[in-house]
């Protein structure tokens, strides 16, 4: 099966530094990859290196096949969308509007939007749980409610791919829950192909399909997720002792992360653990 | 807020065009010499009788009525333009110092006296046109257009401009003040239909080209990243618009001087009412800027009638406190960054 | 005459000592730095002059003045030109910067625009009598001039009597009472001449453009507007509010304004193009009449003794139909 996404031998640099090094990796359609690692390791220059916002300095991103840089920006909004971690409006905006704007990359220059571009902006607003902001501006919204309109938007781009940034860093931990659902909702019921960059591993691993641990701007490991959350990889990309045990609910790998005092050493801790491979 | 659906935009062309017409009937009506609209109506049917009242109507306040439409058109539309490219709300046509960058070439040409044909206005263009290509080059050398960068690079170019320029001012002689004090104030005391034919296709072909960008300007509105991924050549598409900005506002300045605040309080105002969708905000605040440009000169001329105010005079003078009372207005829009 | 001559020959001497081997400029420098310091010293050293008067100026003020002054500054164009006509051009030693009458006075130092004197530059020339007009020198420089113990005369030329008042005084402080005599008294004639030429003449009425972009024209307080009315013409702008108003081009062609002149120095083709501009204006009175002339700003504005040359240039243009030779006759 041919990838949608495939990285290959990718390096990314800024002036004199490389962030990114010999990353090779493929997305197949209907996959939901969460890509982990420590702050600075390169995460989200990754995503914007698959999303064409930065050029590779060497290898290539193909998207389906073609160098994801021979696409014009237009052709490829109207399959990829990207949801970022912050938005920067600076003027007044309604929800609605805001959500229309994915239209954009499927009318031309001096076309308005159709019946159709409404039909799809009302069912993406409807699926984010968000119509009922239709005339609010988006400046007045919770956190919770404004990431909502920007997945809303990217699902108007009628995108076969989203590739999310860090879309949880700054919602409580009740609005984090429900974005993984949602996003769990369009990978299942609507065919849609995920990329993830997360902080948090456990909410990721308990979501995610497959793991991409992210190191010095190197690949760690790439895998299922209990071939990447591991105790090994943890300790040695995060460099800190952590406690690994399963989500007694879903069955997922669950890390705590352990401080200097609160090591394996204390023994209080070793009594709880329960190591996957003994379940 | 209004919806940008084509019927919702020709109705508030509609609306601005009637209130232009207005407008301009009360410029034309009143100045020095008072004709009131009876009288006016008379004149332009003809049947007036007075050679002189037909030439001050049509001869002096038309052209000048035209081209204060005309500028006024294409200030509100760079004002739109620079405040959503700059993500400044402070932005207007001259805040990057092109409009100090003409200034400075119009005064050159006065002070030094050059001869040929429309010398004045010609540096005054040619000015604007190389301070654009000094903010593009000092700002891209520095990498990427970043906003801050421009911004900066425009405050120092005026600073630097406005300096050469009161060199000039300190030493010219006395009577080349007033013509020097033209391009600091803005004046359209010199209009004339030939300054029309010049300026209005400029601004009418620019305002259709930037109407075409009406869809990428909502989305830089929502950040570089937002428009990329939404489907935008940032860099090209803002590289595009500000050449087409620096045409518009050298040739407005070319033949108004420095007209001040109405490429900054029209695109606030016309935002507050009809929202911030590019595709109602380019024309609503093009014929807005107009009438607002008409009625600001129209006061110039009557205030101390039978002398002249520079119509700047009248545009920073109510400008400046309106303006304040926008940004302490709540909701007035621009969401701190 | 004789103390200049002596200072000449004191600055040859000085010259003279520069050394040979020296770049010229650089010795040259130097010296006039010397003799600066040397000026400055003699400044706080020098004693109230022997033989002075005391006479009150214009500004009402008491000014001390040596008998004879043999170094003047003039700080305005119109006394530049009072102090030559006056026969006093040797002894000036400096002028306002825009001091271009007679053509002699081009070559003498200047000490900046009359507005804006450089008091460095007036203290650089050592004048025992600087002379200024009220009307445009600043009082913050002649304040300052006086501080520093340079006698300091104000003339205040504003109209004819002001300036035949301005030229007897100055004769009288400087010694040169008869020459000031003949130039008033040929003034007077040449002024009634006008006078009586003009009497019971219609008035046509006439716009003085001062400037062009925009139309810039003078009310009745000025100097020009004086002539104008003298001359036997009718300032239309007389009324407003400010010597020098901007004037709306409808108020104009209400006015119907019987004559144009245009003060100005252009050359010949800007001239014409500045009254081809006129052309398109064919309602008023004086374009289709072709009665535009342009006229030097310096015999009209300046207060000095050729304002009776611009009178006369002004009533040959408002009044061509009437012959300028009574003079000679009365």
């Amino acid at each position: 099966m041919e990838p949608v996404l495939r990285a290959e031998d990718l390096g990314v640099g800024y002036g004199e530094q490389d962030v990114l090094e010999n990353i090779s990796f493929q997305v197949y359609a209907g996959d939901f990859l969460s890509v982990i690692g420590p702050n600075g390791s390169g995460k989200t220059t990754l995503l914007r290196a698959l999303s064409g916002a930065i050029r590779a300095r060497t290898g290539n991103v193909m998207y389906k096949g073609i160098p994801v840089r021979d696409y014009s920006r237009k052709q490829l909004a109207k399959s990829m969308a990207f949801v970022a971690q912050e938005y920067a409006f600076t003027h007044p905006m309604t929800v609605k509007e805001v959500v229309l704007m994915g239209r954009y990359p499927h009318l031309s220059r001096l076309s308005f939007e159709g019946p159709h571009d409404l039909e799809v902006a009302r069912q993406a607003m409807r699926f984010t749980d968000t119509e009922h902001l239709g005339d609010r501006r988006f400046q007045e919204l919770s956190g919770g409610e404004r990431q909502r309109v920007i997945i809303a938007r990217a699902l108007a781009q009628e995108p076969e791919i989203v590739l999310f940034d860090e879309p949880t860093a700054f919602l409580d931990i009740g609005h984090q829950v429900d974005f993984f659902d949602l996003i769990w909702d369009l990978n299942r019921n609507r065919g849609l192909t995920i990329v993830a960059v997360s902080h948090d591993i456990n909410l990721a691993a308990q979501y995610s399909g497959r793991m991409l641990l992210m190191q010095k701007g190197r690949v760690y490991r790439l895998g299922t997720v209990s071939e990447v959350v591991t105790e090994d990889a943890m300790r040695a990309v995060y460099g800190k002792q952590v406690l690994l045990d399963l989500n007694p609910v879903t069955g997922s790998p669950r890390i705590t992360l352990l401080g200097r005092n609160q090591g394996a050493e204390s023994g209080a801790v070793v009594e709880h653990r329960v190591m996957p491979e003994n379940t | 807020m209004i919806a940008a659906k084509p019927r919702n935009i020709l109705l508030v062309c509609g609306i601005l065009s009637g209130l232009f017409c207005l407008v301009a009937a009360l410029g034309l009506a009143s100045g020095a010499v008072p004709l009131g609209f009876g009288r006016l109506w008379e004149v332009l049917r003809g049947s007036s009788g007075s050679a002189v009242e037909e030439m001050i109507v049509l001869d002096l306040r038309l052209p000048r009525v035209l081209l204060a439409g005309v500028v006024g058109f294409g200030l509100g539309q760079c004002g739109v333009v620079f405040q959503t490219l700059l993500r400044n709300p402070l932005a207007e046509p001259f805040i990057l110092g092109i409009s100090s960058g003409s200034a400075l070439g119009a005064i050159a040409a006065i002070v030094l006296g050059l001869q040929f044909p429309a010398a004045v206005s010609v540096c005054a263009f040619g000015g604007g046109l190389v301070t654009i290509a000094l903010i593009l080059g000092i700002s891209q050398g520095r990498g990427s257009m970043n906003t801050t960068t421009l911004l900066l690079t425009g405050v120092v170019l005026n600073a630097f401009f406005y300096s050469i320029i009161m060199f000039f001012v300190s030493t010219s002689t006395e009577e080349k003040l007033h013509a020097l004090l033209f391009w600091l104030y803005g004046d359209l005391g010199r209009s004339q239909y030939l300054h029309v034919a010049a300026v209005a296709p400029v601004v009418i072909l620019g305002a259709l080209f930037l109407y075409g960008y009406a869809k990428s300007l909502n989305l830089l509105a929502a950040g570089d990243e937002a428009a990329h991924h939404l489907g935008i050549e940032v860099e090209k598409t803002k590289i595009v618009l500000f050449v087409t900005l620096s045409l518009i506002t050298g040739f407005v300045v070319s033949v108004s001087g420095v007209i001040g605040f109405v490429g900054l309080i029209v695109p606030h105002l016309v935002r507050m009412v009809l929202g911030s969708d590019h595709r109602v905000l380019l024309p609503a605040a093009g014929l807005f800027g107009a009438c607002f440009l008409v009625a600001a000169d129209t006061a110039a001329r009557v205030v101390i009638a039978p002398t002249e105010l520079p119509v700047g005079v009248i545009t920073a003078f109510l400008g400046a406190p309106f303006f304040i009372l926008v940004l302490n207005r709540k909701g007035s829009g621009w969401s701190p960054s | 005459m004789k103390n200049a001559d002596r200072e000449n020959v004191l600055l040859d001497s000085f010259r003279a000592k520069v050394p040979e081997g020296r770049s010229v400029m650089a010795s040259l420098a130097r010296a006039k730095k010397v003799w600066m310091i040397l000026m400055i010293f003699g400044f706080i050293c020098r004693d109230v002059p022997i033989s002075a008067k005391t006479v009150v100026d214009a500004a009402g003020r008491q000014v001390t003045a040596p008998d004879a002054p043999q170094r003047i500054i003039s700080m305005a164009p119109s006394v530049t030109e009072m102090l030559f006509a006056l026969g006093l051009g040797p002894r000036v030693v400096g002028v306002s910067r825009f001091s271009d009458y007679p053509p002699e006075v081009q070559n003498l130092p200047k000490v900046g625009p009359y507005v804006d004197i450089h008091i460095e530059a007036v203290l650089g020339l050592n004048p025992d009598l600087v002379i200024g007009a009220e009307d445009g020198n600043p009082h913050h420089v002649t304040s300052k001039l006086r501080e520093l113990h340079i006698p300091v005369y104000i003339t205040n030329p504003r109209d004819f009597q002001g300036v035949f008042h301005s030229l007897e005084s100055l004769g009288e402080l400087l010694g040169a009472e008869e020459r000031a005599a003949a130039l008033v008294g040929d003034m007077k004639r040449r002024l009634e001449c006008i006078r009586s030429l003009t009497s019971g003449l219609p008035r046509p009425k006439v716009l003085l453009q001062i400037e062009h972009t925009p139309l810039v024209t003078v009310n009745r307080d000025t100097l020009q507007s004086k002539l104008i009315e003298l001359a036997g013409g009718d300032n239309p702008a007389q009324g407003e509010p400010v010597h020098y108003p901007r004037y709306s081009m409808e108020t104009v062609l209400q006015s119907q304004p019987d004559v144009i002149i245009i003060s100005t120095m252009l050359d010949q083709s800007s001239l014409q193009s500045e009254i081809d501009g006129w052309k398109r204006y064919s309602v008023l009175p004086a374009v289709r009449n072709g009665r535009i002339y342009a006229i030097s700003p310096n015999i009209i504005a300046r207060a000095g003794p050729r304002i009776i040359q611009g009178l006369e240039t002004m009533f040959k243009m408002i009044h061509p139909e009437v012959s300028l030779d009574c003079g000679k006759a009365s």
